[in-house]
């Protein structure tokens, strides 16, 4: 049980988006992708959700992601975009009821109707459910879609089946409480037994919550690995073309803030 | 007693629906509007030139026209004249309020819609195309065959052809461009009226009559014949509209989220795209092209019960039956025992509707 990816290459006309990532994903685990703009983070993030046509292999639970139905696919991953809007108006309830739209979010009967309510109060927001998605703010509205997400994979591990979160910038446009509490969901979904491969572009959340991190440079997988092997001054000076050197207070007297010294 | 306080909280919790949840008020206006339905259509029947009271028309419909209480004469105009018109009128006006909403769930889009983006006009074009070259030997064994078919069916075939162009020229990389598609809906919408066009420069006298209420829209041609040639596709795309709420409702939030949720979103888009042209290329083939039904209708249901699909498709057949009917009840009464054509009516009541849902949504209009 993994999310395999071999020699994933994804190419839009002649230009090669990605060449030859190669990584895994076990349950258990919350992987962090990182790297500067354009480095090709979602794209490798899309091909993955099944969204692009690529060469090489992606295996999803020991199946090929090519050859399963979008209902199949659906039952081992949810996928978080990085902002959804909409044009009609739905309300947030009805919003994130669509997540259960696989029929495997794997809550029972009387826990079901309930569902959407208690995955907003996951992600904080209660009592949000009769309000109208489009009249809430960018952060708010990630956090409904992220509620949606979690309503389609409510149980990390299904049948004995470890089930995988795929979230592109989760926490991009939320203040500091919210990332850390987004953060803490994506933790405690990986200790029940599933699995979480997160975009990030805060390094500081990176080092406090990944267990895996890649680097993404140029369409390439510049390293993989734990925390203290891909986050050195010389990879991130080299990728993030600056001179950066980690772990280091600024000279006394500069402000500084880190999410690792916050407290929910 | 614990375990009685627990059901009972059991049962507070099933009845009073969640906050947000808007399925109960929407399955109640179901309700209500299919009451208001059946009240429309007596008033429908009754109404017109000759006058029939509300006694009448039932004893006629529930003896199916035996009963000498009522004369001969207001059998045959209930039978043959106002009853197809009701029916048909019904068809028609589901069929437009069900292609608006599933167009406007196709497109994510709620100014989507078959009459404004020219599908309706694509839809004419076909028809006209058979009522002109129908007697030429290209087209005329196929119309042999086909018999009264054939106009529905070409009406179709053009509803699907500007439908598939449509969605190709204005989608791009799964986003549908709001601004494109109207300036495609206008461009399309001018070459079929230019085609129009020469076939009617070309057509005979007793084409161009036939033609003539093609521009204007009207249900006053309405016949058991056209009633039997059009409803069964009408009714076919109707049927097939309710399996594809659940598509719909999920590619709202994009067509890759959709895929995400476990949806097929090409059989989504090919199965709403054929019922659309069907619903609307048999509409305009009967009835002409009748605007802003579809416009109408599916916003008005958005703000009272949400835009759920499963719940505004059916809701919409009702509400867009009910709206033709009644705009044919006007189109009757106002300049009697003379009648005003129907598209005149939706256009008077349907135009300034839509300016309003422009104004509110002018935030909107600008991505």
């Amino acid at each position: 049980m993994s999310i395999d990816v071999r020699n994933l290459g994804v190419s839009i006309g002649r230009k090669a988006i990605l060449s030859d990532v190669s990584l895994t994903a076990h349950p258990g685990t919350l992987t962090a992708i990182v790297g500067p703009n354009g480095s090709g983070k979602t794209t490798f993030l899309k091909a993955v959700s099944g969204d692009l046509a690529h060469s090489g292999e992606i295996r999803l639970n020991g199946m090929a992601l090519a050859e399963m139905k979008p209902w199949q696919a659906a039952v081992h991953r949810a996928v978080l975009p990085q902002a959804t809007s909409l044009s009609f108006p739905y309300t947030v309830r009805e919003i994130v009821k669509l997540g259960l739209m696989s029929g495997r979010s794997g809550a029972g009967e009387r826990e079901l109707a309930r569902l959407p309510e208690q995955a907003l109060a996951r992600v904080d927001l209660d009592g949000f459910a009769g309000r109208f998605y489009q009249e809430l703010s960018g952060g708010e509205q990630q956090r409904v879609q992220l509620a949606r997400v979690l309503c389609q994979v409510w149980r990390p591990v299904l049948d004995g089946v470890a089930r995988f979160l795929l979230l592109d910038e989760p926490v991009s446009s939320l203040d500091i409480k919210h990332q850390l509490t987004i953060m803490e969901i994506a933790r405690d979904f990986v200790a029940a037994g599933g699995g979480v491969i997160a975009i990030l572009h805060d390094l500081n959340l990176t080092a406090r919550y990944a267990d895996q991190v890649a680097m993404m440079h140029r369409g390439r997988l510049a390293a993989c690995g734990s925390v203290e092997d891909v986050l050195t001054d010389d990879l991130i000076s080299d990728v993030f073309e600056c001179r950066i050197r980690m772990s280091t207070p600024p000279p006394a007297g500069a402000p500084f803030v880190l999410p690792q010294m916050a407290e929910l | 007693m614990a375990l009685q306080g627990q059901a009972s909280q059991a049962r507070a919790e099933r009845w009073t629906p969640a906050e947000g949840d808007r399925s109960s008020r929407a399955r109640f206006a179901i309700g209500a509007l299919f009451l208001l339905y059946v009240l429309v259509c007596l008033t429908s029947l009754g109404a017109g030139a000759s006058d029939m009271t509300l006694r009448d028309v039932l004893r006629a419909l529930i003896s199916f026209g035996s009963d000498e209480a009522v004369s001969a004469r207001d059998r045959i105009i209930l039978f043959d004249i106002r009853l197809p018109r009701v029916v048909l009128g019904s068809l028609i006006g589901a069929s437009l309020a069900v292609s608006g909403a599933v167009m406007q769930g196709l497109f994510r889009n709620p100014l989507a819609d078959p009459g404004i983006v020219g599908v309706a006009s694509g839809a004419g074009l076909a028809a006209i195309v058979v009522i002109v070259l129908g007697g030429t030997s290209a087209l005329g064994p196929f119309v042999g065959v086909l018999g009264s078919f054939s106009l529905p069916l070409a009406a179709f075939f053009g509803g699907l052809v500007t439908t598939l162009l449509l969605y190709r020229v204005a989608t791009r990389a799964g986003r549908t461009s709001i601004a494109t598609m109207l300036l495609a809906g206008i461009a399309l919408g001018a070459m079929a009226g230019a085609f129009s066009g020469v076939l009617i420069y070309i057509a005979d006298d007793q084409q161009l009559r036939d033609l003539t209420f093609w521009g204007l829209g009207s249900l006053a041609g309405a016949t058991w014949s056209k009633v039997f040639s059009a409803g069964p596709v009408i009714v076919a795309a109707l049927c097939a509209a309710p399996f594809l709420a659940r598509g719909l409702d999920a590619m709202v939030l994009g067509e890759a989220t959709a895929n995400h949720l476990g949806i097929r979103v090409q059989h989504v888009k090919n199965a709403a795209i054929v019922a659309v042209a069907a619903a609307t290329g048999a509409s305009v083939a009967v009835a002409g092209s009748i605007g802003f039904v579809g416009i109408v209708v599916p916003h008005l249901l958005r703000l009272t019960i949400g835009p759920e699909h499963r719940y505004l498709l059916p809701a919409a057949a009702l509400l867009g039956a009910c709206l033709l009917l009644l705009a044919d009840v006007i189109s009757r009464l106002v300049v009697a025992p003379a009648e005003l054509p129907i598209g005149i009516v939706t256009a008077a009541i349907g135009a300034p509707f839509f300016l309003w849902i422009l104004l509110r949504q002018r935030g909107f209009l600008d991505m």
